[in-house]
């Protein structure tokens, strides 16, 4: 039996109350009157945890528990409940609270309404100030880094297009950019408010590690998306930047020792200036060999996802009225 | 031959002439380009299709596309899911064609359909690519042809193919060598030298070219540095790819030469001061060594291209009758 709406529930570190998960995306989805399947994917198999999803699972129908036999990471649980689930239009939502269930609805109305991944975006609440000011310095780097304007992208709860999620490589932990990746890739994207859930207020503090992970796949996505094609001219400017500083400074010495006779040797300037030219060097063959992977990946028969084609006959065939034909959905390749 | 040619499932008997046009809003221009393409082609007495290409257009071009109509030829509109540039857009098109030769152009009435049959001709004479030459470029002349005539000398230098004008996108090929092609990122600029990858007979033939008159162009100044680090890439990719570990041998001669310089002069000039000339020689053949590492790592890379040749024109002799494919 095929659904139409798979709702994938992660399960990793940061969870409350499955039971209560449950009840509140089950009311989301029963408002959409379609039918639908959860599945709740566990982050390795912890006894505890797989015990209370296969409870949930007994209870209810339509509810399914996956888990993966090692911690993988949220990205990877996401990952295996898309593949799993057949359903043409597909959801997550966190294992916690964080905004009302009625945007459920409105996410799936979305996508009736021509978007193609549709997030809900809190509004402003009566937040910790410290949960405020992290959520407000991811989507600020999130706007200078990538360009992209949105108030609240860190939202877990979405809904995107099958086929869309195909064709963006959602890799790693880049789940967290999707309505970004989304954008820039040239998809509609729609940003749908809502409120808050009041259960989701408490102060929320992570360890340093997960900041700089999260400044990391940031400052990944940033280059992934503008250089992917073309990795030499980010290496090659950066690169060519600092061999010619390198070799601005090796120049000036050599002036120096021609006219002014200077003894190089007690110039430890004349190291800088080396080692910058060797790393300018070895940055440009970085690119160089980018532009290799790139070349290697690349194939005579690649081209970018054709959505239709119409075909006009030839007047010299037949003297039919002009028709169009039958569109062709192409698969991306 | 060419069964690896993933658009071999088109049926491409019969056909003459395919001509390729991306569009990125040219909503002006595409209802007066057609009848101009017709007026061109249907003289020939060919099978022809034209292949118009909406490369993720936000203007009504998409729109004036479903209402095209006239000619002997076959319209083809093929809409991209989003924009992906002009290189991407051209191989798109190149996908969908079936004619024996393609023709690719601009769609904002710059280049003259009117030139397409005298580029058919010479395709004829036995050339595989023969491109366009702008003559008489009719553009801005700081912002545009000064750049252009700057890029092109430097392309002509480096890549030794002798072709005037690389930036025309008025060109006729052999359909063989579009759809060996490898196509992606801003490729188009260099096809001359990348059909000579492929082994390809190049040519050019001097076009008319005429002022933009409707909608906005979509290039400036500002890609003049992208078209210089390109060209170091296409320069390692045509002439060294097959021997790349003698390519990055070559880079690593120098600083392995620096490095020995270094340490005979710290050497021979007594040991007072020898920490930073003995230090710059160490940091030279560290540079050395690690520039032949990544030949090594590249020799990997290349080990696992599975289409290496797949570019390579292949021709059969003894059947004079038939196209070399």
């Amino acid at each position: 039996m095929s659904v139409e709406l798979g709702l994938i529930i992660p399960v990793s570190h940061r969870m409350d109350d499955l039971g209560a998960i449950l009840d509140l995306v089950r009311t989301g989805l029963e408002a959409t009157g379609r039918t639908y399947e959860i599945l709740f994917v566990l982050d390795g198999e912890r006894p505890d945890r797989l015990e209370v999803a296969r409870k949930l699972a007994a209870g209810s129908k339509g509810v399914r528990v996956l888990s993966l036999a090692r911690a993988f990471g949220e990205g990877a649980a996401l990952r295996a409940g898309v593949r799993s689930t057949t359903a043409p239009i597909l959801m997550t939502h966190p294992a916690y609270f964080q905004v009302d269930g009625e945007v459920i609805p409105k996410l799936v109305e979305a996508l009736d309404d021509g978007a193609e991944v549709a997030f809900a975006s809190r509004l402003p609440t009566k937040e910790s100030l410290s949960n405020r000011i992290q959520r407000w310095a991811f989507n600020a780097a999130i706007r200078k880094a990538l360009w992209v304007r949105y108030r609240d992208v860190a939202c877990g709860v979405r809904a995107i297009r099958r086929d869309v999620l195909d064709e963006l490589s959602v890799h790693g932990s880049f789940h967290r950019f999707l309505p970004v990746l989304a954008t820039i890739k040239g998809f509609q994207v729609r940003e749908v408010d809502a409120r808050q859930h009041e259960q989701a207020t408490h102060r929320r503090v992570y360890s340093p590690t997960t900041y700089l992970l999260r400044l990391l796949d940031l400052v990944n996505v940033f280059f992934l998306l503008r250089f992917t094609q073309k990795p030499l001219r980010f290496f090659g400017l950066v690169g060519g930047a600092l061999f010619a500083v390198g070799f601005a400074i090796c120049l000036y010495l050599s002036i120096l020792k021609v006219f002014v006779g200077a003894q190089l040797g007690e110039r430890p300037l004349l190291l800088l200036g080396v080692l910058l030219v060797v790393l300018g060097f070895q940055t440009l063959a970085l690119g160089l060999l980018g532009e290799l992977v790139t070349f290697v990946q690349s194939s005579p028969s690649k081209g970018p996802p054709i959505r239709e084609v119409l075909r006009r006959g030839s007047t010299v065939d037949d003297s039919e009225e002009p028709e169009l034909s039958a569109t062709v959905d192409e698969k991306p390749l | 031959m060419s069964d690896s040619v993933a658009t071999s499932a088109v049926d491409t008997k019969g056909w003459d002439l395919s001509i390729v046009v991306p569009l990125h809003n040219e909503e002006e221009n595409v209802g007066r380009l057609h009848p101009r393409i017709v007026a061109a082609c249907d003289p020939l007495g060919v099978r022809y299709e034209a292949i118009y290409v909406d490369d993720g257009s936000t203007d009504g071009t998409w729109a004036e596309l479903r209402k095209l109509n006239g000619g002997a030829g076959e319209i083809v509109c093929a809409q991209l899911a989003r924009n992906s540039g002009q290189t991407p857009a051209m191989a798109a098109g190149f996908r969908l064609a079936r004619g024996r030769i393609v023709v690719s152009m601009d769609g904002d009435l710059q280049n003259d359909p009117a030139d397409i049959p005298r580029l058919l001709e010479k395709c004829d004479e036995g050339y595989d690519l023969v491109c366009g030459w702008r003559k008489n470029r009719q553009d801005k002349l700081i912002s545009r042809k000064i750049p252009s005539k700057c890029a092109n000398w430097l392309i002509r230098k480096v890549t030794g193919v002798q072709v005037h004008d690389y930036g025309c996108s008025l060109k006729a090929y052999r359909r063989p060598l579009v759809q060996r092609m490898r196509l992606y990122s801003d490729m188009h600029r260099f096809l001359p030298f990348i059909s000579q990858m492929s082994g390809a007979r190049v040519t050019e033939l001097p076009v008319n070219h005429a002022p933009r008159i409707y909608g906005t162009t979509k290039y400036g100044i500002g890609r003049t540095w992208k078209v210089l680090f390109d060209l170091i890439t296409l320069k390692m990719l045509v002439h060294y790819s097959s021997r790349s570990l003698f390519w990055f041998f070559g880079l690593a001669i120098v600083p392995l030469m620096l490095s020995a310089g270094f340490m005979i002069t710290t050497v021979v000039g007594g040991i007072e001061n020898a920490v930073v000339l003995f230090g710059c020689g160490i940091a030279f053949g560290t540079l050395g060594v690690f520039m032949l590492f990544l030949g090594l790592l590249s020799g990997i890379l290349l080990g696992s291209d599975r289409r290496e040749f797949e570019h390579l024109i292949v021709r059969e002799h003894g059947h004079p009758a038939e196209a070399p494919a």
